[in-house]
């Protein structure tokens, strides 16, 4: 008999996540992507699983795979590694699921697992305790709308006096400081699901999308983000001035990251109506 | 020795495509290759104004062996030195085809007047750019086939190579699962396995061992442990009467 997997809302309570945090960097004169799993996103929802993690039986591991040059490597925790851009050709994903660190018996407790599963296992080692579709694509050169979010980051900042505070002054990205830990890990959890992802980056994303093209208006920006944003929304040096109007600057996002036949209103509706109907 | 060069853009790979195409309304994709041969092509596709030099003034090996695909491979290999990027870049691997290697690829696949549309593009082409098509193009899978099994920390770092290019069998059921092509630990252990093994063994044996990846990880295992699940499997196919 196969045991439960976490992440398989059937099988086990509760669920898991995590996210990567990327970027690219120069070490002698070579450009390499830095991947590091942030631990402060990091959550396992399920008591019985968090004891097996902290009792390291089970452990997170990663893998990373290009589906343009074959590239592949298996990680485990938290570490952070680099890859050699030149290894890697445009996407890439990052794969993360439970695997078992050592044999070991199986032992959920009531309320751990759906009663079908209850009983004990002998796990060995190697075996794969979660889903093992979770995947995160990383896609370094943005073109599209799944991506804006990839120049809008956010982190938990408890100390912050409000709720939020967006800084539009770092040079990668922009970052949205939240102060919830529950929000951080709701909006991380709800962008890793296909269907609730796009209402997130219309919803969420959208409000600071809108705001930092009319800063694009700004003599004085020279960020990497707003160059990347810039390049998605085919920027008009000619008509600089006009981003800063707020009607213009919502129509230049509804038009570079829809189409004429599915608005920014109309996208919103249909992902609701894809959630609830 | 032949210059390096690539298509200009892959816009231009897309403009010779068309023209193919176009070419290939009234004539046969065999024509199209006579052609090519002859230079019948060569203002249209290959003018200045479409293609790029090297910079590092490589050039495309001339195969000293055109009959050897393991020797072909390795030649290409060591010549270009390319990187992974480079080597799934529908620019190179077009113009490697259409250009310098249109004889070997006619000679490596037996065409003749019966060539249809579909292998013409699979034969010539570099289309679509995903791991896949790295290893179905005749020029580019040469290449990929070497960089996936070369271990300079070997006596002979074409050890892996030379067990992948023993069968055509073998070859097409390793390169084509990504899952065991790419995860070198396990590519080494597959064929450590089946180079003491008949080539098309690999038929049975592949789908059982990507069925086990699928549930079970290997990242903590050797390559010698991954040679031992492999025989632990054909026993259990030989037992099941499978073979």
């Amino acid at each position: 008999m196969s045991y439960p997997r976490l992440g398989n809302s059937l099988e086990v309570s509760g669920d898991f996540s995590i996210e990567f945090d990327w970027e690219r960097t120069y070490k002698n004169g070579v450009e390499w992507y830095s991947i590091t799993p942030n631990k402060d996103s990091f959550e396992i929802e399920n008591d019985y699983f968090l004891k097996l993690f902290n009792q390291g039986k089970i452990a997170l591991y990663w893998s990373i795979f290009c589906s343009k040059t074959f590239y592949f490597s298996n990680h485990k925790n938290f570490d952070q590694i680099n890859i050699p851009t030149l290894k890697i050709g445009g996407a890439f994903d990052i794969n993360y699921y439970f695997i078992a660190d050592k044999n070991f018996k199986f032992s959920p407790n009531d309320g751990d697992v759906n009663s079908f599963f209850m009983g004990e296992y002998k796990i060995e080692q190697g075996s794969i305790l979660s889903i093992d579709t979770r995947k995160k694509v990383i896609k370094p050169n943005i073109s599209d709308l799944g991506s804006s979010s990839s120049i809008v980051k956010f982190k938990l900042d408890s100390k912050l006096p409000k709720e939020f505070r967006v800084d539009f002054d770092k040079d990668k990205f922009i970052w949205v400081f939240v102060k919830n830990k529950q929000f951080t890990n709701k909006l991380r959890r709800l962008l890793i699901h296909k269907k609730t992802k796009g209402l997130i980056v219309n919803s969420f994303f959208g409000a600071i999308l809108i705001d930092a093209i009319r800063k694009l208006s700004d003599q004085d920006i020279h960020t990497a983000w707003s160059e990347d944003l810039k390049e998605m929304i085919g920027f008009e040096e000619g008509k600089k001035d006009l981003y800063e109007d707020f009607d213009y600057a919502l129509n230049e996002f509804n038009e570079s990251f829809f189409n004429d036949k599915q608005t920014f209103f109309h996208a919103i509706i249909k992902q609701l109506e894809d959630l609830v109907l | 020795m032949n210059p390096l060069k690539i298509f200009k853009t892959e816009e231009i790979v897309d403009k010779v495509i068309i023209e193919v195409d176009s070419y290939l309304k009234s004539k046969t994709p065999y024509k199209f290759v006579e052609g090519l041969l002859k230079g019948e092509f060569d203002d249209k596709f290959f003018s200045e104004d479409n293609i790029l030099q090297d910079p590092k003034k490589r050039s495309f090996p001339k195969f000293s062996k055109p009959q050897n695909e393991l020797s072909c491979a390795i030649e290409l290999f060591e010549t270009l030195k390319l990187t992974e990027l480079n080597a799934n870049d529908t620019r190179l691997w077009t113009y490697a085809c259409l250009k310098v290697y249109p004889q070997y690829i006619i000679n490596r696949n037996k065409i003749d007047q019966t060539l249809n549309r579909d292998l013409l593009y699979r034969y010539f082409f570099f289309k679509g750019g995903s791991a896949t098509t790295n290893v179905l193009n005749t020029i580019s899978k040469l290449w990929w086939s070497v960089n996936q099994t070369f271990d300079e920390d070997l006596k002979d770092p074409y050890q892996y190579t030379k067990i992948l290019h023993k069968g055509s069998q073998l070859f097409q059921d390793t390169t084509q699962r990504p899952l065991i092509f790419s995860n070198k630990v396990i590519l080494k252990g597959y064929l450590e396995f089946m180079d003491t093994k008949k080539s098309d063994l690999s038929k049975y044996i592949a789908p059982y061992f990507l069925n086990h990846i699928k549930s079970y990880n290997l990242y903590h295992y050797s390559k010698e442990q991954v040679v031992e699940l492999l025989e632990n499997f054909l026993d259990d196919i030989r037992k099941k009467g499978l073979i």
